[in-house]
């Protein structure tokens, strides 16, 4: 087995997973605008880098790409009203055709150099999904320790709590949501250089998966505090990779794959909902399931 | 001074089953007193409480904050969990009181040297060891405990008025005295506004200034310390004429 694409596919997906604990577990926010969020974020890469614009500067508008997602998500609940699912629904939808727009047509390729295949050997792109990864986790560990960020988790807690201290919740939903969108546009544009093209269908099925990976790595770390939840994505997608990988090796087909994570899912989440036999959860977040 | 006039909101507009939650309701309220509103189901109590915390605009009728700002209002819900983040420890639910010393929503790190002596200090004043737990999650705390974290956060706000809706109603004898005296010792000493609605009459005659009796969302009775007797058994006659 590919250990190493495994751990280095585990980093791309742990910061989907990350952007997943943002906005499912701390902002309480089941928001589905994620599938569409990671496809911008490889359609917007590939476009751009394919019309000769700097791969860095690619990333970063992939990034933003990914953020304003997030904010039509956010606003339509927060001020249009719209219950939080079917928001990131008509989103999610919305986000079809502007992936395609954005594209042209339903993949490219991706042929030039860009950060990932700078250096054509297997420890560059390993070092440098690392130090991306790194820099990643280092920096919304920060942002939830500081006041905004306990804010935002109280948002997902006690919406009432915030309004009683007199705040706005609208403003952490928001915020929330756009990070973490951001993160999983990332996490796209990532894999589009990854696998080295982006495909309008690349987001189909992410949301299950990676919701099983985020279980997972929560059955694994006990998420009770802030670092444990954080560390959990990337334990959890690194756990889901590996599970992935070894399905194909005993010779599961790729067509049931989908079949086989959802069952590992809802094997899962009756783990997580049964498993504390009527105690409560010592972990941290909103219950979202 | 907070002064609501000719208060008038109704539930349930343009239906078979309009209520008049309040109806021309006329009330002073002022710093240093703690006012208790009773009155029975549906008498409009909650609702009074809620339009002082904006969270319900009247139909008719001004509410004047005069000196206050809306801002100084903290409202305590009735039931305890809800007035804390229940996965968050006791620091974390508690540092979110001290606003004045800049834990508002921005990018300063929470865990900070001065907010965790603040904190401390303020839960030894309640002598049950809860200085040394705090990185405990509040909602593994009994209800005694959990209501201490409660009126800790109220003395750490210090706000200018306080309105608080049953506030012990899921406390036991053991404990609603014992919180309610420190309560009232920090209220008195710091000028504050409570206006606190019950259905416990014992403590009012320990506790109370002022008496407000609603009855179908209009005042049935207004009295202060001075020209009532705040006994159980007074407020139960009350009650009577009130039946």
């Amino acid at each position: 087995m590919d250990y190493l694409g495994i751990i280095e596919m585990g980093i791309i997906f742990s910061l989907f997973v990350l952007g997943m604990i943002l906005s499912f577990r701390l902002l309480g926010f089941a928001d589905l605008t994620i599938e569409g969020s990671f496809t911008t974020g490889g359609a917007i890469f590939a476009i751009l880098l394919s019309n000769g614009i700097n791969p860095f500067l690619s990333i970063l508008i992939s990034i933003i790409g990914g953020g304003v997602a997030g904010l039509l998500t956010a606003s339509l609940h927060c001020y249009a009203g719209i219950n939080k699912l079917l928001s990131g629904i008509i989103t999610l939808t919305m986000l079809y055709t502007a992936n395609l727009r954005i594209m042209g047509r339903s993949n490219i390729y991706i042929e030039q150099t860009s950060v990932l295949n700078y250096i054509n050997e297997p420890w560059y792109e390993f070092f440098v999904l690392l130090i991306i990864g790194v820099a990643i986790f280092i920096l919304i560990k920060f942002f939830l320790s500081t006041n905004f960020g306990l804010y935002l988790r109280a948002t997902g807690e006690n919406e009432s709590f915030v309004k009683n201290l007199k705040s706005n919740p609208k403003k952490f939903i928001i915020v929330g949501l756009i990070i973490s969108n951001s993160l999983i546009a990332l996490s796209g544009c990532l894999f589009a250089q990854y696998v080295g093209y982006s495909d309008i269908g690349n987001g189909n099925g992410m949301l299950v998966s990676m919701l099983t990976a985020m279980i997972i790595g929560e059955n694994i770390v006990r998420p009770t505090t802030l670092n444990r939840q954080i560390i959990s994505a990337i334990i959890g997608a690194i756990s889901f990779q590996l599970l992935y990988s070894s399905a194909l090796q005993l010779g599961l087909k790729p067509i049931d794959l989908k079949i086989m994570i959802g069952i590992l899912l809802i094997a899962f989440l009756i783990l997580t909902k049964y498993g504390y036999k009527g105690k409560q959860s010592k972990n941290i977040g909103a219950n979202f399931i | 001074m907070l002064e609501l006039k000719n208060i008038h909101i109704s539930f349930n507009k343009n239906t078979d089953n309009k209520i008049d939650a309040l109806d021309n309701v006329n009330l002073e309220f002022h710093e240093h007193q703690w006012s208790y509103i009773i009155g029975g189901n549906g008498s409009g109590k909650s609702t009074l409480l809620k339009i002082i915390n904006k969270e319900l605009i009247p139909d008719k009728g001004e509410l004047k904050f005069n000196s206050y700002k809306p801002t100084d209002v903290m409202f305590i819900d009735q039931t305890t969990i809800k007035n804390l983040v229940p996965s968050m420890t006791i620091y974390e639910n508690l540092i979110f009181a001290l606003k004045n010393i800049g834990m508002n929503p921005n990018f300063r790190l929470f865990q900070n040297k001065n907010y965790k002596e603040i904190v401390i200090d303020k839960l030894k004043e309640f002598n049950i060891g809860l200085e040394k737990r705090i990185n405990e999650q509040v909602k593994f705390l009994s209800g005694g405990e959990q209501q201490i974290i409660v009126a800790s956060r109220i003395m750490l706000s210090n706000p200018r008025i306080l309105l608080m809706d049953e506030f012990t109603s899921s406390l036991d004898q053991k404990w609603a005295p014992f919180i309610l005296e420190k309560l009232k010792k920090f209220i008195t000493v710091n000028n504050i506004m409570v206006i606190a609605v019950t259905h416990d009459y014992s403590q009012i005659q320990n506790i109370g200034d002022r008496l407000i009796m609603l009855k179908n969302g209009k005042v049935f009775a207004d009295k202060k310390k001075e020209n009532f007797d705040f006994t159980t058994q007074s407020i139960l006659n009350l009650f009577y004429e009130y039946e």
